[in-house]
């Protein structure tokens, strides 16, 4: 019974998918022969070129622009090392000047793993017995809010399945939700979304609860792999719906839209090309590029074998120049690195490749967090996570290294969302927000959540070392911080931003 | 989605604004729950927080600057025909509704 309703739903589906393919009236941007010959043509870049290249990026950092593809193909075939820690050396410096030394914190919260597709990759793929899937209940949804607002969390990203039982209107629903929820001076400030894609119908819908950013990752820009790896047949087996569908959220009025790879199913390479000519597609289209930026890299997962075999898996050190050059090729977009990456390779990413938001205390599960005491439930999970690290063991190691750990959402709740956001980050004066704001938001943490000895680091260090860039660069500025500190630690305020 | 001539009369508006209150921004937002979705406005934003005063339902504005009370009147009485105008679109084309579940059955959603 429940196999039909999906299969029916899921036909359905399909066939209109593919009408609106057929009209489709956005002209395409992935031209695999075009890419593969740019790659081809500046594969041997000289040294002198690779500088020109990376003084370049650096002047992009106050205006904005991004790279070429042909430059960004040439850093991709860069083999000095000595270059490469000048590239490293400018993503930190692009990062820094455009967001400041802070890194914004959130939590993935999986909701629903009940899923058509059947992605080679994916351990919730429909066909894999061995994972058990389910959707949360409202009540289950909220209980794991709850836990995560208790440990500090503002910010998540929800992510769904693709099915008859978790379509937009669950989407919707559940977003409301977890906004509803309420723990003392726990509660979630910016839901974003990372969900399947719709139609500018049932975007226009799910735009209507209040959402923060929409990512669809199109896994893989290489035509012939994403045929290999999502069957034909399947909603997800329709390369062109996906490779819009942030076309389409614009078109519904969702202007803080994300995109992403699946690193380790093709070409690195090739891939970086693709993302910057999604970026470039949607700048040209919409006036507003990525909003964010993920390289997730595939990861074992449960009776899963192309997830350890692929022939393209990326190794530790090209996973660093990839994120590296993201920063590089584009300046003003938000940088995520995820926990399935060991915690001593985050560590060393963070500042080579100028990342800027991460999650921590994380777990994959769904209704993992309601067994929190549990780091792998493989039976439960897409794929393995790496660094299990809790939040306030996160935030401590972030503390330690220099960095402000931010929990702000103050943004999209100020109105400075899409083409009103742009302008700030592609002229690098976000920063003066992320800095105060941060600030803030993390005072409230260590007034709230944090243990003892980030309590001590944060009020010893991190806050007056911050507070001072502050007095030193936004003297005004700082003193309104300085009287909303007081505020938050005297008059127990909360959510004071600006 | 703002069809793009009405986009432009805000931000028409919000320059005019700009000049005669001498204002850094202004900038007028739709409320989406707990988002404040930026349709249209003018000017760069000031390292403060911005002002911001409810116009309609479902719209906000917001500035950047120093207004006093009797501005505040000017700043809504120039802006209340636009305003009116597209809170009555955002209501017609359903945009009004925020905060629950979507209503609408599958055809619906695939015009």
């Amino acid at each position: 019974m429940i196999v039909s309703k999906a299969m029916l739903w899921q036909r359905q589906r399909l066939q209109r998918i593919r009408e609106w393919e057929n009209t489709r009236r956005f002209p395409d941007f992935i031209d695999e022969s075009a890419i593969s010959g740019t790659l081809t043509e500046n594969r041997r870049p000289s040294r002198e070129a690779v500088l020109d290249i990376v003084e370049k990026a650096r002047a992009h950092a106050t205006t904005g622009e991004l790279l070429s593809p042909a430059e960004v193909a040439a850093l991709t075939h860069v083999d000095d090392p000595e270059l490469w820690e000048s590239i490293f050396e400018t993503a930190d410096w692009i990062k820094q000047t455009v967001y400041g030394n802070r890194i914004v914190l959130f939590a993935p919260l999986y909701v629903s793993s009940t899923c058509v597709n059947n992605c080679a990759y994916c351990g919730f793929r429909s066909t894999n017995s061995a994972v058990i899937r389910r959707d949360l209940t409202i009540p289950e949804l909220q209980e794991e809010v709850r836990v995560l607002v208790n440990a500090g969390h503002k910010r998540l990203i929800m992510v769904y399945g693709e099915s008859p039982d978790n379509d937009y209107r669950y989407i919707c629903d559940t977003v409301a939700a977890a906004y509803r929820v309420k723990d003392g001076f726990g509660e979630i400030r910016r839901a974003n979304i990372n969900a399947p894609p719709l139609s500018v119908e049932e975007f226009r819908a799910v735009r209507s609860v209040g959402i923060g950013t929409y990512q669809v990752f199109q896994e893989t820009y290489h035509r012939p792999t994403y045929r290999a790896v999502h069957p034909e047949g399947t909603l997800k087996g329709e390369y062109d719906w996906r490779l819009f569908s942030l076309h389409r959220a614009q078109e519904a009025g969702i202007d803080d839209v994300a995109i992403g790879v699946l690193f380790g199913l093709y070409d690195w390479r090739f891939e970086l090309l693709g993302l910057l000519h999604h970026a470039m597609a949607l700048e040209k289209e919409f006036g507003v590029g990525p909003h964010t930026i993920s390289y997730p890299r595939l990861e074992p997962a449960t009776n899963t074998p192309l997830a350890s075999r692929s022939p393209w898996l990326v190794a530790d050190e090209d996973f660093a120049k990839i994120v590296a050059i993201i920063r590089l090729m584009c300046p003003y977009t938000g940088s995520i690195l995820t926990a399935r990456e060991p915690a001593e390779l985050r560590r060393k990413v963070i500042r080579k490749g100028g990342v800027s938001q991460m999650d921590a205390g994380s777990r994959i599960a769904v209704g993992g967090y309601g067994r929190m005491n549990e780091e792998h439930q493989p039976d439960r999970q897409q794929f393995l996570l790496s660094d299990t690290r809790s939040l306030d063991d996160f935030i401590y190691d972030l503390c330690q290294d220099g960095y402000l750990p931010s929990f702000c959402t103050a943004g999209y709740r100020e109105g400075r969302t899409g083409a009103n956001f742009m302008p700030l980050a592609k002229h690098a004066t976000v920063k003066n927000f992320c800095i105060a704001n941060g600030i803030l938001s993390f005072e409230e943490y260590l007034q709230d959540y944090a243990s003892p000895r980030v309590q001590q680091i944060g009020r010893q260090k991190v806050i007056p070392r911050y507070l001072k860039w502050l007095e030193e660069n936004i003297p005004p500025l700082a003193g309104r911080v300085q009287g909303n500190l007081n505020r938050v630690r005297e008059e127990a305020q909360r959510d004071l931003h600006f | 989605m703002l069809a793009s001539p009405i986009t432009r009369l805000i931000e028409q508006r919000c320059k005019d604004l700009c000049g005669r209150l001498g204002l850094a921004q202004v900038y007028v937002t739709q409320i989406l729950g707990r988002r404040r979705h930026f349709l249209a406005g003018y000017g760069r934003p000031l390292p403060c927080k911005p002002e911001q005063m409810l116009l309609s339902p479902h719209l906000i504005v917001f500035w950047q600057g120093e207004l006093a009370e009797p501005a505040r009147e000017i700043l809504r009485t120039n802006l209340q025909n636009l305003t009116d105008f597209v809170e009555q679109q955002l209501v017609e084309s359903g945009q009004g509704r925020s905060g629950g579940s979507a209503p609408g059955s599958d055809e619906a959603m695939w015009p």
